[in-house]
């Protein structure tokens, strides 16, 4: 990590975005850090051969991070080409397009603001050559008709060996009187001809219009919009399966899977992208289960409790049986694993249920269930796959096909919406062959990017949990930060962790420097309390002691309704001014979370006492009551008993 | 401003916990969750008053002056929702029961609340008794809808979020209002005449993506040469931003 933090130092400021500053300068920024939440990465799956060649990207915020594969360092000189985001990167894909020639296509895809009506944008890279200056083109995903309708473009996928890119997403109503409605886009990229320039062209969209989805019991739903893209060969057809919402209480519900035909050579761009919308050709797994749900639960699930959030396919090859494709979902809180063939799906063949694989309600959660969404398998027909990834909540689990069995692993997802990841085949320095990893991104937590070794699972999954291998912190979102100008840092509370921000000489010199602040990676200090294990955290002030063995200290409400202390590291000769593990100091609660819970936390001083407090509040069902706490123990106690609190 | 105190030293401190009671809720409409903690400052420029944020209201705590010690009683509650005694708290006649952001100067309490679905949000300048720390009438509202504060395009306020007061160099104050969906500040200077403390014309800062709440805003603690403020804001989508004070607000009409 010392030379990530190096490469950081060195080449992480010019990332911010300093605003100029004018003789009058209106309110403006100084710095403006873009690394933000994690949601989406791509890989170069086969790093065997040449690993500091290959990379892992991840959107995190509005910058687009490139990970190199045999270090894990973050290769930031990579990074300054085409990095002007101005929106979230909300998908990334990846295409090989020749191992041999190293010609190589990266996709980053922008959401839409919807409060603004900036549009989504498709980033094209040509990386065939690390570190020299891609060949950039942006392409605005706007409605060309004369009333447009804003697109909201949310997933993108790579056709695999077609040089084809599949876009989806939802055409927005922007009228009481239209609907939202799924849309389709089709594009042609790479060179026309060895002499002619790299290009990026729309040749298809879908705008299908009314898509009944049938979800069991003779009904149907319209679907409203696309939420993933997925595209597959399945015997002489090309074939799109868009995961698809429809309609919810308030908000479209993720629900099923639909069929779409590509034919990028069609004389008629009509019939490039043909959705086939008779019932045979759309599923609702759990379409049977939710109308039951819903009519025989005192509690109806809530609009995503049912849902289809992603999907994978499996090719098997076996000498004794014909060949088939393997269609697998993650099917919400369904908490199941659901299989279908769909070998002959074009023809009158549809959708074949196979089996379902149970991940039992709450295994191991202690407040609620898990919701499973992301599924991924590794690509490679000959391997006959039985390993599936798949996210929910809180855990990554590893299920075995076909002994429909699954391990949970043991690296917990805090609140790890949004997981994705990619399954990797790398040949380390330490291990002799190759080694299966996976490697996966998730939001809001204090690990952005986690790597597991699942190579050994693969082929024996007896094996005890699988535990994580690598996990790396990253800025994203946080809920408070302080800043401490005597150590040149900001500090910053990342929900489970604490890291620093150093920020030079921009504290020495008043100013007047060109700012830069740089995210020191070895910083990240997670919020871990011996015996009471991972505590949340959330804002955060400080409390200085001149004069003190440690004269900064941090302090962060726990979430639970105690305080965590941060002493910072400012003993020579090391002076890292990184956080120090921390020290819960707890109070007398007679109940824990969630009926105990604080979140804030503002420190003052008190003239009377001379010395400083911090305070905070702590609520819920316990008691409404003020804590603070006096730097030299002379304060009292008046505690009122467990109950709602009034004057 | 104010988290400095150069005259404790000396002592590493021994913690120890003032459990202090007593949040008043004579209307029994206070929700659980706490949103914002707010320390202000009396007269005399020492920390006296605790602001809580408590969802459908706020409370204010007497932290001891000068010459009394700590005893954190409450010496006021008000609701941002429809009491018995006055079925419109906030003046405009509706109820805002997501109050999100506190902050407080000398005489003076922010608060910044919101109405239920995101349907608009307001920030209240409070007139507070700086002998008692009660609350004494409501002394500015800045509405918002969708499409900008007051109608100003381009101050997309829409959900309520962290409020922070800072005192530039000749003495006044300036209101900072973190939003927390667009990610933007609003920069408002506080102007006072005879008849109370109210908002001026803001300047925003858009802050990026949306939707990007604005978590918390803090003081970067490196002023202009001309004592403007800088503020250190997070959000929960990106990280951190640092942001320097306008030089032109004080020349807006």
């Amino acid at each position: 990590m010392t030379k990530l933090l190096s490469v950081a130092l060195t080449l992480l400021a010019p990332l911010a975005t300093p605003a100029s500053v004018a003789a009058q300068s209106p309110l403006h920024p100084l710095i403006n850090l873009g690394d933000g939440i994690a949601r989406a990465s791509a890989v170069t799956q086969n790093s065997t051969e040449a690993p500091d060649e290959k990379r892992f990207w991840v959107g995190q915020g509005v910058r687009r991070a490139q990970i190199q594969i045999d270090n894990r360092e973050r290769n930031f000189s990579e990074e300054l080409v085409g990095q002007d985001y101005s929106s979230e990167i909300i998908d990334l894909e990846f295409d090989e397009l020749s191992p041999v020639t190293d010609d190589h296509r990266l996709f980053v895809l922008t959401a839409y603001q919807q409060r603004t009506g900036v549009p989504g944008k498709l980033q094209y890279l040509n990386v065939s050559s690390p570190g020299a200056p891609f060949e950039v083109a942006l392409v605005e995903l706007t409605d060309p008709s004369t009333t447009p309708r804003p697109y909201d473009i949310v997933s993108i996928c790579v056709v695999p060996e077609e040089q084809l890119l599949l876009a989806g997403g939802t055409l927005k109503s922007i009228s009481p009187l239209t609907k939202d409605e799924p849309i389709l886009m089709l594009f042609r990229y790479g060179q026309p001809s060895p002499t002619e320039p790299d290009q990026l062209v729309k040749i298809a969209e879908a705008r299908p219009g009314l898509v009944p989805l049938p979800c069991g019991g003779g009904s149907f739903h319209n679907v409203r919009g696309v939420l993933g893209v997925f595209a597959h060969r399945v015997a002489d057809d090309l074939l799109a399966f868009p995961t698809i919402a429809v309609d919810g209480h308030n908000n479209p519900m993720p629900r099923g899977v639909g069929l779409v035909r590509i034919d990028a050579d069609a004389p008629l761009e009509a019939d490039r992208l043909v959705w086939m919308t008779d019932p045979q050709h759309a599923i609702d797994p759990a379409g049977a289960e939710y109308l039951q749900l819903c009519t025989g639960s005192a509690n109806p699930p809530s609009n995503d409790a049912i849902s289809v959030r992603w999907l994978d396919f499996v090719d098997t090859v076996n000498a004794e049986e014909e060949p088939q494709t393997l269609l697998y979902l993650a099917c919400g809180s369904a908490w199941q694993v659901r299989e279908y063939d769909i070998t002959n799906v074009v023809g009158s063949g549809g959708f074949v249920p196979g089996a379902v694989i149970e991940i039992p309600f709450n295994p191991g959660i202690a407040n609620g269930s898990d919701n499973l969404y992301w599924i991924a398998a590794r690509h490679e027909p000959a391997q006959n796959v039985d390993l599936l990834y798949v996210a929910g909540r809180h855990h990554m689990y590893c299920v075995h096909r076909t002994l429909h069995s699954y391990q949970q692993t043991n690296h917990w997802l805090r609140n790890g919406e949004d997981m994705e990841g990619h399954v990797v085949v790398e040949q380390t320095l330490t291990t002799n062959g190759d080694r299966e990893h996976v490697w996966t991104v998730a939001a809001e937590t204090s690990h952005p990017w986690t790597i597991f070794d699942m190579t050994d699972r693969f082929h024996n999954p007896a094996l005890e949990a699988p535990d994580v291998l690598e996990k790396r912190f990253a800025p994203g979102g946080c809920d408070g930060g302080v800043a401490v100008p005597e150590l040149d840092s900001v500090y910053f509370g990342y929900f489970a962790g604490i890291a620093r921000l150093d920020v030079g000489t921009m504290f020495d010199d008043g100013g007047a420097v060109p700012p830069a602040i740089t995210p020191v990676y070895d910083s990240y200090q997670p919020a871990i309390v011996p015996a009471q294990g991972e505590q949340i955290i959330e804002q955060i002030d400080l409390i200085r002691f001149p004069g003190t063995t440690d004269p900064f200290r941090l302090f962060t409400p726990n979430g639970a309704g105690d305080i965590l202390e941060w002493k910072i590291d400012t003993a020579l000769p090391a002076f890292t001014k990184n956080p120090l593990p921390p020290t819960l100091i707890e109070l007398d609660w007679d109940v824990s979370w969630p009926e105990a819970y604080a979140n804030c936390a503002t420190a003052g001083w008190s003239e009377h006492a001379q010395r400083p407090y911090c305070s905070w509040i702590t609520s819920r069902q316990a008691c409404r009551r003020r804590f603070a706490w006096d730097a030299t123990g002379r304060g009292t106690v008046d505690r009122t008993p467990s109950g709602k609190c009034s004057m | 401003m104010g988290r400095y105190w150069p005259r404790y030293g000396g002592q590493n401190p021994v913690w120890q916990v003032l459990d202090v009671t007593a949040i008043a809720d004579p209307e029994d409409k206070l929700q659980d969750y706490v949103k914002d903690i707010a320390i202000a400052r009396d007269a005399n420029g020492f920390d006296r008053w605790g602001i809580v944020a408590l969802h459908n209201g706020i409370v204010v705590l007497d932290l001891g002056s000068a010459s009394s010690p700590m005893d954190f009683a409450a010496v006021d509650t008000f609701y941002t929702v429809a009491t018995s005694q006055d079925p419109t708290r906030l003046h405009d006649g509706n109820e805002y029961p997501d109050v999100v952001g506190v902050a407080g100067i000398p005489g003076t309490i922010a608060i910044s609340a919101g109405k239920p679905s995101d349907a608009g949000a307001v920030i209240v300048l409070l007139a507070q008794d700086e002998t008692t720390g009660q609350i004494a009438n409501i002394d500015y509202f800045v509405w918002d809808a969708v499409g900008g504060v007051d109608g100003i395009p381009g101050t997309d306020f829409f959900k309520p979020g962290p409020l922070e007061f800072f005192q530039v160099g000749d003495g006044s104050y300036r209101l900072y209002a973190g939003c927390s969906f667009s990610g933007a500040v609003l920069e408002f200077p506080v102007e006072e005449d005879p008849y109370g403390t109210w908002l001026g014309t803001p300047e925003v800062w858009e802050g990026g993506t949306h939707p990007n709440a604005v978590s918390d805003i803090r003081p970067y603690p490196v002023g202009h040469p001309d004592g403007l403020p800088r503020l250190l804001v997070t959000r929960y989508r990106q990280t951190v931003a640092i942001l320097a004070a306008s030089e032109t607000l004080a020349q807006q009409p």
